[in-house]
């Protein structure tokens, strides 16, 4: 019997540009991104054992996008972006093993490969300050189509393969001016867990849980002009970061972090004395009381709500060479 | 209690199976929610590494529109500039038709076709190519019907008229260009099939000049697109020996691309309107610069002349040339395709790279327009026609760009 694959897959992407291509150039290139990093985080309790919760990065992929950018008297006009390519190879060999009742099972991966399955227009809105080349954005998840392909040890012909669709909408950032794209998609679904099943059909286990797949990935931008170094000399950076904190289209008082750095290094981020991460959506309540705090938070993966005093939804963005920016949540 | 099967899997030891999210497991199965009906595309066994180019137009929004409105006009790709496109490393995933019918229809704006993939790229599609073909698809197109039907099926868009079927046996064809010969290209995908990031499309390249009519002279280097003349120089010294391409411009932009080993020969490189007939495009038996509609000179006094049909074309600059030139400097005369106004013929421009241009594709190479046409649009097809003025004058690497 061919088992249906599961591949839950969410990553934000964050990638260098291989070719310098302004995006308010009047050409019909596309940034060709060749460097691809990110993470994905896949999460599944099991009737038996410990839960998986397992991290494999991105190892290879490219992607193809290109800016639309119709300025008019130095206003912009409009802003589409064109992903027509994304392919992605996660880290292999990955493999998962659990033990039950002193039984061992290996789940082992030699391939996983992701791709965009179709082509993605989408708006952008420019953000951190005007002519920051930042904009953010929101691809509707009925817009986006992942087919994901893999090559593991089930004894079933091989590749495994399957189209899957985000859970949510799918977000990011784009910082033409560094040549930077970062993406975050999320994908969650139900999967049906049977063990020890007899002849009859009854099986021992027989249930369906909830695959979170939450990822939180940074990446790191092109158009770099510092390497980092163990011992970095402040004075060859003088470039500040660039951070924004903008309205969640998210249900809630949401807000979406995003952040870039011309040291090829993500720039640390904080709320109050929280660190934050690049691409964390958040919730925010402001009240009377002076100060940052950090409500209870649900399970692991969900969305951190803060309290913060009046003025003081504030995120700062810190660079390794001690650079600063702040941004207002807004 | 009832027995429970043993496991099959060769790395299982009892009945107990821990299912796993990535996992099948034989006896323990995962499933999650279906995502629309079995595919229909079956790329084959592993190792899917050969990849086919695929055109596959998404199905309309349901009372859309499909002509192009002014921003998509400046952003889209126009249908006749693929081969370019492709070349200098261009794309959208928006192709525009600016032929007649289409902007009659359009009110002067073209119509539009949004593509899953990149246009002219086209989508890439990743198989097991000896092992599915002809075996289960009869060709390369028909792979990309298949892929058609499961992007309609999977993007849960609605059904277009019809049926998925029907639009994608219309609809669905090899994108620009795609080598129709070797079927497939190979070494472009993961073995799991996936398009590998740093795989270079051959369709980048620009393609060699076939020389098939050599009147005095013959072919050098390799790929051979290089043109030599080997009759002794005429006194006076004119230009009497030459070739033409077997490559014929049928449709869309394009150019031919060259230069001279040296300039203190005359060479001349253009294109010529000729008839299709029956068995193809007659042979050139003119090697003279009388027989070439519309020709770059590269003379022996170190200038750079237009002309056309034989007849100089005057041009900027003060002794009557457009440009000067050394060996090495590369030209073009390019094509641009009238979109039907006149029907069927083109406009040639003359140009000169301002800097050094890889050949292998996917850049811009930096140009400056030299001169424009004067005679009259000529009508596709197009071919290269060559002429060669001493002894010894050389064209190098002479390519051409056309859609296929």
């Amino acid at each position: 019997m061919k088992t249906k694959l599961t591949l839950l897959v969410a990553g934000a992407l964050s990638a260098i540009a291989l070719t310098a291509s302004p995006a308010n150039a009047a050409g019909q290139q596309p940034l060709v991104i060749t460097d691809l990093r990110g993470s994905v985080r896949i999460q599944l309790s099991l009737p038996c054992g410990e839960p998986v919760d397992e991290t494999t990065s991105i190892a290879a992929g490219r992607m193809d996008i290109k800016p639309e950018i119709l300025m008019r008297e130095r206003e912009i006009v409009s802003a589409m972006f064109d992903l027509t390519r994304l392919d992605a190879f996660l880290t292999v060999p990955f493999e998962v093993r659990r033990d039950c009742g002193g039984i061992e099972a290996i789940a082992a991966f030699r391939e996983i490969g992701l791709r965009l399955a179709g082509a993605v227009r989408f708006p952008g809105e420019e953000v951190g300050g005007r002519g920051s080349g930042q904009y953010r954005f929101v691809i509707p998840k009925e817009q986006f189509l992942i087919y994901a392909s893999v090559l593991d040890n089930a004894p079933v012909p091989q590749p495994e393969t399957s189209y899957q669709r985000p859970s949510a909408d799918v977000f990011g950032l784009i910082d033409v001016s560094r040549e930077l794209v970062q993406l975050h998609v999320v994908l969650t679904s139900q999967v049906r867990l049977r063990a020890g099943c007899a002849s009859s059909g009854r099986c021992l286990i027989d249930q369906k849980e909830t695959v979170v797949h939450t990822a939180d990935v940074v990446g790191v931008g092109g158009g770099c002009t510092v390497r980092p170094s163990v011992d970095i000399d402040p004075r060859l950076d003088g470039t500040p970061p660039t951070v924004s904190c903008t309205a969640s289209p998210l249900p809630g008082s949401s807000f979406l972090v995003l952040a870039s750095d011309d040291d090829c290094t993500p720039p640390t981020l904080a709320l109050g004395d929280f660190t934050l991460a690049n691409g964390e959506v958040i919730q925010l309540q402001q009240t009377g009381r002076p100060g940052v705090r950090l409500l209870a938070t649900g399970r692991a993966g969900s969305t951190r709500h803060f309290q913060v005093g009046r003025g003081e939804a504030i995120v700062t963005a810190t660079d390794a060479a001690g650079n600063t920016t702040t941004a207002a949540c807004r | 209690m009832a027995p429970f099967p043993n496991s099959t899997g060769r790395w299982l030891r009892r009945a107990w199976l821990l299912p796993l999210v990535l996992l099948a497991l034989p006896g323990c199965f995962l499933q999650s929610g279906p995502l629309g009906p079995p595919a229909v595309f079956d790329g084959g066994l592993e190792p899917r590494t050969s990849v086919i180019m695929c055109d596959i137009p998404k199905v309309p929004q349901p009372g859309g529109s499909d002509c192009a409105d002014s921003i998509e006009t400046g952003f889209g790709m126009s249908m006749s500039e693929a081969a370019i496109a492709l070349v200098q490393g261009e794309s959208s995933s928006l192709a525009l038709d600016f032929s007649q019918a289409a902007t009659d229809a359009c009110f002067g704006l073209p119509r539009k076709t949004e593509f899953h993939g990149a246009f002219p790229d086209g989508y890439a599609v990743c198989l097991n190519c000896g092992g599915q073909i002809p075996s289960t698809y009869a060709d390369a197109t028909a792979v990309c019907v298949a892929k058609c039907i499961d992007l309609i099926h999977y993007g849960e868009l609605p059904e277009p008229e019809g049926s998925a079927e029907s639009f994608c046996q219309l609809n669905a064809r090899l994108s620009t260009n795609f080598d129709k010969i070797t079927t497939c290209y190979a070494a472009a995908c993961s073995s799991g099939g996936t398009p590998l990031p740093n795989f270079v499309d051959p369709r980048r390249t620009q393609e060699p000049v076939k020389w098939v009519h050599p009147i005095g002279t013959a072919t050098a280097g390799n790929p051979g697109n290089t043109l030599v003349r080997t009759s002794a120089t005429s006194a006076p010294p004119a230009f009497d020996a030459g070739d033409a391409s077997a490559q014929l411009i049928m449709k869309g932009d394009g150019w031919v691309e060259f230069e001279a080993t040296d300039n203190t020969r005359g060479h001349a490189v253009g294109l010529s309107a000729v008839p299709v007939l029956q068995n193809g495009a007659p042979p050139d038996d003119d090697p003279t610069l009388a027989d070439i509609g519309f020709a770059l000179v590269l003379d022996s006094d170190g200038n750079v002349y237009i002309y056309e049909s034989g007849t100089k074309v005057p041009g900027s600059l003060s002794n009557g040339s457009v440009a000067t030139y050394n060996a090495g400097d590369r030209f073009r005369v390019r094509v641009k395709d009238n979109n039907g106004v006149p029907p069927n013929t083109a406009t040639i421009t003359y140009h000169k790279l301002t800097a050094p241009c890889s050949l292998d594709g996917g850049t811009i190479c930096a140009s400056v327009q030299i001169g424009g046409q004067t005679a009259s649009s000529p009508s596709y097809p197009l071919r290269v026609d060559a002429s060669l003025k001493e002894l010894g004058a050389t064209l190098k690497d002479v390519t051409v760009v056309r859609i296929q």
